[in-house]
């Protein structure tokens, strides 16, 4: 029941608070909120899911594994807690959804770790918030799979199997709160700077 | 006012003494308990069901009477109330299922689950038209008395009442459970009822006592003063000067005289090779029966099941184990019971499962297991009355859904019919009035033991268009093996319906070993794509050729046989999702490391530069 209401809450609030961070501070390219810019904003945003014409085979590779990886997301997110909107738990054909995805996630995230690692390294006062949340997230990533991965050998008696469930349950909630706030800024970072450099213009 | 105030106090403390008088007035010597954990030594008066003490010199021998003769120190009254003696007026909620009786008819190829308990899908004997001699004598052989057996004759049947002259009533026999001699004798006990000699029933099976006669033999007419009928001869040398006769009474009943009762055989098991099979581990660990299912003065057994009675919590799986708030709290462990540990079972399992799923009765087989159980297949009766009946056909271990939610260990069978429904409500009909009614339909061409004997359509069709006339606007119907018979304008019609189901009842021994448990082995135990768990099939056995029926054990736990096997098949991918998920633990702790490194040796270049 604590799980439930702090996960609605906090879930809540986060995106309530990115939805009044992005009408004070729009990423319009004139900085302003009118209709269009709105819509092309969103237009926007869209593409930034396609593959770009300039990139390497490695780099559209990367950009694969990144997609992959919100997909995986997406699902793990809407499977894990969309039961406990309705006051249910996971079962069912949402759980073996939900198996099914994760270790798609956490291939993902091992390619993307290693992918990004070099670009996340803290520089300077550039882009610090979301390099933290990189890093954190990859960190949160290893309790998050490793909880549920473990619990499947016989290690753990009842108590351990508890503590491990919990555990997992907690830990999905901090990484997607921290994925939602590092996926925000990336999308911003990035309409932001091919605003700059007018490629999208 | 001062006086007015002292005069209210002090008949107060009048009436409270009084009280405290009376209660103790109906306590009995028997009844008290100064916590001295030495037993009492019987040596008792005998009395007969007048009073009477009974004496060596006595010519002719009376029986002697438990109600009597117990009843000079405890509170029989109070214990008749116990769980093994329930009469028709129960008014007691029926808690969890159990194993019902089953009156059964060969001709009219009828068997039902009987109950007074009213557990769902049971009949009550009321329902059925039995009166209370008729129950006794229908299942009076595996009856520890009390209960149907002490009721008075019903007026508006004077046969019963001329026989329960004759034959007196069966009184709680507690010698069958507390008396240690080993001469104490329940197969004599079975006979005595046989023969309706429910008045000698104590004295015959006590060992004491040497009964002849048969009571159902005597006449309408007999009478007693001058008639010769039944003789009791006690043994020479068990009164002592005083006239006064020893029991070997205790507390705990042995688990020999529980198993009477409530042994159950398993068919699939050859005769010869019995004594390959295992008792309970509780058993064989030196606990008695009693240990668990224990009472108080009331005799209402603890069933082992939380829900029935929570003030017995502690006496069950959950509450020896683990304590009855089942969080390893510091009551766990009763009677040195193990605490399970559980190792790499994800705790759904304690949701979703009893402890008996895994623990109890047989390891689930493709075959599903055919048994017979003392009471419903009067097994444990010896000599000329034993008897080998076959039907119902018992299958176990089924796994069901109980009333608690959880998924246990059930034995089942298919009960079969003739009845009378109005608004989907189906009343069987008496085996009695339907052969009345169908006359010779019924008769079976040739003798068959131990199974069914055919029943054709045909026959169903005309039986049923013969009951047509006993109740204006009800609909005959055949119920047997899952199935509704039912004629439609003249079509008989076979349909699934609710008061075809199975009568099912939870299993809970015997237990095997945490060695010997589900899961042992693997996930696999169960979650494969054809573990017999979900996936073995129940046979829906009844007369009627032709139509014989399977349920899967997951249609029957009410779950989709799609989703399940899905399920389960998903756990071949088990160990590819853990070595997926493992690599890539692998890798990002890898970066991880190799950055946090190279951190540490950034911050190391920075310190050194700074100083």
């Amino acid at each position: 029941m604590l799980f439930r209401w702090t996960s609605i809450i906090v879930l809540l609030l986060l995106l309530a608070g990115i939805a009044v961070h992005i009408l004070l501070f729009p990423f319009s390219a004139s900085g302003r909120w009118t209709f269009w810019e709105i819509i092309r904003t969103k237009i926007h945003a869209l593409t930034l899911l396609l593959l770009e014409q300039k990139l390497s085979p490695l780099g559209r590779l990367r950009k694969l594994v990144l997609l992959l990886a919100l997909l995986a997301f997406a699902i793990l997110f809407l499977t894990g807690f969309g039961p406990l909107l309705f006051g249910s738990r996971l079962s069912g054909w949402l759980l073996m959804i939900h198996a099914t995805f994760a270790p798609i996630l956490m291939g993902c995230l091992a390619l993307l770790a290693i992918g990004w690692a070099h670009e996340m390294v803290f520089r300077g006062l550039e882009d610090v918030l979301l390099k933290l949340y990189f890093w954190i997230l990859l960190t949160l990533s290893l309790p998050l799979a490793l909880s549920m991965i473990v619990s499947m050998f016989n290690w753990f008696g009842t108590e351990g199997q508890d503590f491990l469930y919990v555990l997992h349950r907690w830990c999905a909630l901090a990484f997607t709160c921290l994925a939602l706030l590092f996926l925000y800024i990336l999308v911003r970072r990035q309409i932001g700077r091919e605003n700059r450099l007018g490629t999208f213009e | 006012m001062k006086g007015k105030t002292q005069t209210i106090f002090i008949f107060f403390l009048l009436s409270a003494a009084g009280t405290v008088f009376a209660a103790a007035q109906n306590e009995l010597l028997g009844d008290g308990n100064d916590a001295n954990r030495s037993p009492y030594v019987h040596w008792m008066d005998l009395l007969d069901e007048q009073g009477i003490k009974i004496r060596p010199q006595d010519n002719p021998s009376r029986p002697f009477s438990m109600r009597m003769t117990c009843g000079q120190c405890h509170d029989y009254q109070t214990i008749s109330g116990g769980w093994h003696f329930p009469g028709p007026d129960v008014n007691e909620p029926p808690g969890r299922s159990g194993q019902p009786w089953v009156l059964r008819d060969v001709k009219t190829r009828t068997q039902i689950p009987v109950s007074p308990r009213g557990w769902k899908g049971t009949f009550s004997p009321e329902q059925l038209g039995l009166s209370a001699w008729d129950y006794l004598n229908e299942f009076g052989t595996h009856l520890p008395g009390g209960g149907f057996g002490e009721i008075a004759a019903d007026a508006q049947r004077p046969n019963e009442a001329t026989r329960q002259e004759i034959s007196g009533r069966y009184e709680i026999n507690c010698l069958a459970c507390h008396n240690l001699d080993n001469r104490q004798d329940l197969n004599m006990a079975a006979l005595q009822a046989a023969r309706q000699n429910y008045r000698w029933i104590a004295a015959a099976s006590s060992g004491l006592a040497v009964v002849n006669g048969t009571a159902a033999a005597l006449s309408d007419f007999f009478d007693p003063e001058f008639d010769e009928g039944i003789s009791t001869h006690y043994l020479e040398g068990i009164f002592n000067k005083d006239g006064q006769v020893f029991f070997d009474i205790s507390r705990k009943c042995p688990p020999t005289r529980c198993y009477f009762c409530h042994s159950n055989q398993n068919q699939m098991l050859p005769p010869e090779q019995i004594w390959t099979e295992d008792e309970d581990v509780h058993l064989k660990s030196g606990l008695l029966c009693t240990d668990c299912h224990r009472n108080g003065r009331d005799h209402r057994i603890s069933r082992g099941f939380e829900l029935d009675d929570p003030s017995k919590a502690s006496l069950t799986c959950q509450g020896c184990h683990l304590g009855p708030s089942g969080g390893y709290s510091s009551d766990a462990g009763r009677l040195g019971a193990p605490k399970p540990v559980h190792w790499g079972i994800p705790t759904i399992h304690f949701e979703k499962l009893t402890c008996t799923a895994c623990h109890s009765s047989l390891w689930p087989q493709e075959e599903i297991a055919q048994w017979r159980t003392a009471r419903m297949h009067k097994i444990g009766l010896h000599g000329k009355h034993s008897v080998d009946l076959q039907l119902p056909k018992v299958y176990g271990p089924v796994f069901l859904k109980g009333e608690d939610g959880k998924i246990g260990p059930y034995r089942l069978f298919w009960p079969a019919y003739w009845g009378l429904m109005e608004d989907q409500k189906v009343l069987p009909l008496p085996p009695a009035k339907v052969l009345k009614a169908a006359g010779g339909i019924l008769s079976p061409d040739a003798e068959k033991i131990g199974d069914w004997r055919a029943l054709t359509q045909e026959q169903i069709a005309t039986v049923l268009e013969q009951l047509k006339p006993l109740e204006a606007g009800k609909q005959p119907v055949y119920i047997c093996g899952g199935k509704l018979y039912q004629m439609e304008g003249q079509t008989l019609t076979a349909s699934v319906h609710p008061a075809a189901e199975p009568y099912a009842w939870p299993i809970a021994h015997d237990v095997r070993p945490a060695e010997q448990s589900l899961g042992v082995l693997s996930c696999a135990d169960c979650h494969s794509t054809d573990s017999p768990f979900f996936f073995a099939v129940v046979p829906a056995d009844g007369p009627v050729a032709g139509q014989e029926r399977l349920a899967s054990m997951t249609q029957l736990q009410g779950l989709s046989k799609v989703y399940i096997w899905a399920f389960n098949f998903s756990f071949v991918f088990r160990p590819w999702m853990k070595a997926v998920c493992l690599a890539a633990c692998g890798l990002i702790g890898l970066v991880l490391l190799a950055y946090a490194i190279r951190a540490v040796a950034v911050l190391s270049e920075k310190v050194m530069e700074e100083s």
